[in-house]
């Protein structure tokens, strides 16, 4: 029996050949040919009353020291006096370990399938969420639209002409927006030019008003001009300038509309000039002379 | 107390995050008088935060109403004038303070890596701020904030198909009414500061996890002592906070002097068409936005295209979130780069002052022509800076802050 110490053992050196050191009472240190140490335990069962050698391995040198192996050996040695086989016992822990971790692979094999499958349902259901989510949008997008009540607003109304003096002009209000009515003297009249240079549209090309007003005039009688008051560009309400050459819009001023945002220029049928911001005509609303001095803006009447 | 303390602590660290975001939060010891106005931000939103709140109280969202009930605020609810008057100056300060704000970002570089999203959430902050004062000034109910709505919802109407409906959409009805004021009231009370705090904490969380740049433009963390504190760093309390208080109360000075005595600011804060009722039928002379975005609509006005000019105001605010992509040069701080550099930036600063003086005043032809060559000057910093950038001469930079005693 040896009587070797922790450090003796950690001395020894391989041979050509694997070896044993007795430590007593079946505790054995094998030592490899490559030098591995490790704890044994060589004890005897009877199985089916035929004695039968075994041996137990208790564990690595580098982790179990000298006395530790004496602890785990004589609490083996324990079970083996009470007819316990530790190698099967160990065997059979060891079995039903691998076992759990067979089910755990055969979870872990069948995963592409299952992750996919849970892919493929987190992506539908993000897909589905997001779908309900925009339509959830639609109720709160929608109550910002005009109600029906601003939308029923914007009736047809009538303006009387009759104390119009010529040159002058009246503002009412239709569908919250001015609308201007220009009585034009009869020199305005003669002076509209059928194409002019500084015009950007002057034929009218451009669908801003009713067809019955498409002409040089932009109106249906020459000497009434029914227009709404608001810039095409950025929806300011110009000023009617009518008198030409003025201080401040130069000596080539020939009369018209000036927009006091942003220095649009419309001559005095409303048509835009060159070079400002404004990208087109003004309006011309649908409306229609009930007699010669009633005048219902909002409707075609008879015209269309 | 310290039982107290530790009571909260275990529930809430809030010891911890005083320690972090305070006491032992690092920042450069080399701030000087631009570093101001990020404090003085915070302060001016709470401010408008809580005047806002008791404004609400006595206001009413109703195109019959509101004008009447701001001049009932003014002239009935005790010390409404003072509170109407704190709002309405805190709305132009705000601006005042975050013009300045941005101003040091871009002299310090502080928009550069690792900054970047630091700038795009104040860029975001900014627009925001826009959004809000725009709808905060036509609950009034003036004539400036009517006209004034009715010119900037215009502006989505310009963009081709959808813009028609877009606009309509806006305003919920076919002109400026009472749909669009009760809708503005919305935004701008609930909606709006919702977001900007959000953002505000974004901004602050970004800033806290990268350190704040400082006027040298080097970074204080690359230079730390053996116990891991940088070495040009000053704990954020008590050393800023009391910068910072004296810098609030010499702030206050000034405010409170203009609330007391000159609220409408000539005219400039609070515009004189907007003690005029809202009239849909009758334009302003002069139709000026508050001066803040005047220079945004000098270049709208330059463009003499509907959609080109809504284009360019648009691309005058965007490109500014590609600042940080734009400038391509690796040294931070304006003081160790080239002199072509402060040229440049001398130039972007004086169109971006002229585009604002031009945007107060009528658009006369000669006005219109200086407004598309500060246009093309604000614009052609960016597209200069891009090219000239990357090969920059730049100086040496320090390695260490420099204090100018």
């Amino acid at each position: 029996m040896s009587t070797l110490t922790d450090k003796d053992i950690k001395a020894l050196q391989p041979k050509d050949h694997h070896y044993r050191v007795a430590f007593g009472d079946g505790l054995f240190l094998w030592v490899s040919s490559s030098g591995k140490k490790s704890w044994q335990y060589r004890y005897h069962v009877y199985l089916d009353n035929i004695r039968k050698e075994k041996i137990y391995t208790i564990g690595d040198f580098q982790q179990i020291n000298l006395s530790n192996a004496r602890e785990i050996h004589s609490s083996l040695r324990k079970e083996v006096l009470q007819g316990i086989d530790i190698q099967a016992v160990k065997v059979e822990k060891k079995k039903s370990f691998n076992t759990s971790l067979d089910q755990d692979n055969q979870t872990a094999s069948a995963q592409p399938t299952t992750s996919n499958r849970r892919k493929f349902l987190t992506n539908m259901t993000k897909v589905m969420g997001g779908v309900g989510g925009v339509f959830a949008l639609i109720p709160f997008l929608s109550s910002m639209s005009p109600s029906e009540r601003a939308k029923s607003a914007g009736a047809p109304i009538e303006i009387d002409v009759s104390s119009l003096q010529p040159g002058s002009y009246k503002v009412v209000e239709w569908r919250g927006k001015p609308v201007w009515v220009v009585r034009r003297t009869k020199k305005m009249i003669d002076e509209t030019l059928e194409v002019d240079d500084v015009l950007r549209d002057p034929k009218s090309m451009e669908e801003h008003q009713p067809t019955y007003t498409k002409n040089k005039y932009r109106s249906i009688n020459p000497e009434y001009l029914v227009l709404l008051g608001v810039c095409t560009h950025l929806g300011c309400s110009p000023l009617y300038k009518p008198n030409p050459k003025s201080k401040e819009l130069g000596l080539d001023w020939t009369g018209g509309f000036f927009c006091p945002c942003h220095g649009s220029k419309f001559d005095l049928s409303g048509r835009v000039h060159k070079g400002v911001p404004a990208p087109y005509n003004l309006e011309v609303p649908p409306y229609y002379f009930a007699s010669d001095t009633r005048i219902i803006v909002g409707e075609d009447g008879e015209n269309a | 107390m310290s039982k107290f303390i530790s009571w909260i602590d275990r529930r809430l660290p809030v010891s911890n995050f005083v320690r972090n975001h305070l006491s032992q939060y690092y920042a450069p010891k080399n701030f000087n008088f631009f570093y101001f106005f990020g404090a003085l931000a915070i302060f001016v939103f709470i401010l408008q935060i809580v005047t806002g709140i008791f404004l609400t109280i006595n206001y009413k969202p109703d195109a019959d109403q509101a004008f009447a009930s701001v001049e009932y605020i003014m002239r009935d609810v005790e010390w409404g004038w003072l509170i109407r008057y704190m709002h309405s100056t805190g709305a132009s300060f705000f601006f005042i303070i975050i013009y300045l704000h941005m101003f040091r970002a871009m002299l310090y570089g502080s928009y550069k890596n690792p900054r970047e999203l630091l700038w795009i959430f104040g860029m975001l902050i900014f627009v925001l701020l826009m959004a809000e004062a725009f709808m905060g000034y036509l609950l009034p109910w003036g004539q400036m904030s009517y006209w004034g709505a009715q010119v900037i919802i215009s502006l989505f109407g310009a963009i081709p198909f959808i813009g028609e409906s877009l606009a309509l959409w806006i305003r919920g009805d076919y002109v400026i009414s009472d749909a669009t004021l009760n809708r503005f009231f919305a935004f701008h009370v609930i909606a709006l500061p919702l977001l900007l705090f959000a953002l505000i904490y974004l901004h602050l969380a970004a800033l806290h996890t990268t350190g704040s740049n400082n006027p040298d433009g080097i970074e204080i963390k690359d230079n730390k002592d053996d116990s891991g504190k940088p070495l040009d760093g000053i704990p954020f309390h008590p050393y800023y906070t009391v910068k910072d208080i004296f810098g609030l109360s010499v702030f206050l000075v000034i405010f409170t002097f203009v609330v007391f005595f000159l609220p409408e600011f000539g005219g400039y804060f609070l515009e004189k068409d907007n003690f005029v009722p809202a009239d849909p039928l009758k334009t302003p002379e002069h139709i000026v936005p508050v001066w803040y975005f005047t220079p945004f609509y000098a270049i709208l006005r330059a463009i003499p295209d509907k959609f080109g000019g809504v284009l360019a105001m648009g691309l005058a605010i965007f490109v500014l979130f590609l600042l940080p992509w734009i400038d391509r040069c690796k040294v931070k701080s304006f003081r160790y780069r080239s002199s072509t550099y402060k040229l440049l930036l001398a130039s972007f600063v004086i169109s971006f002052i002229g585009l604002g003086v031009i945007g107060m005043n009528p658009a006369t032809p000669v006005l219109t022509w200086v407004g598309r060559f500060f246009t093309l000057v604000y614009f052609g910093f960016f597209v200069a800076l891009y090219f000239l950038s990357p090969s920059e001469q730049t100086s040496k930079v320090p390695k260490r802050v420099v204090m100018h005693e």
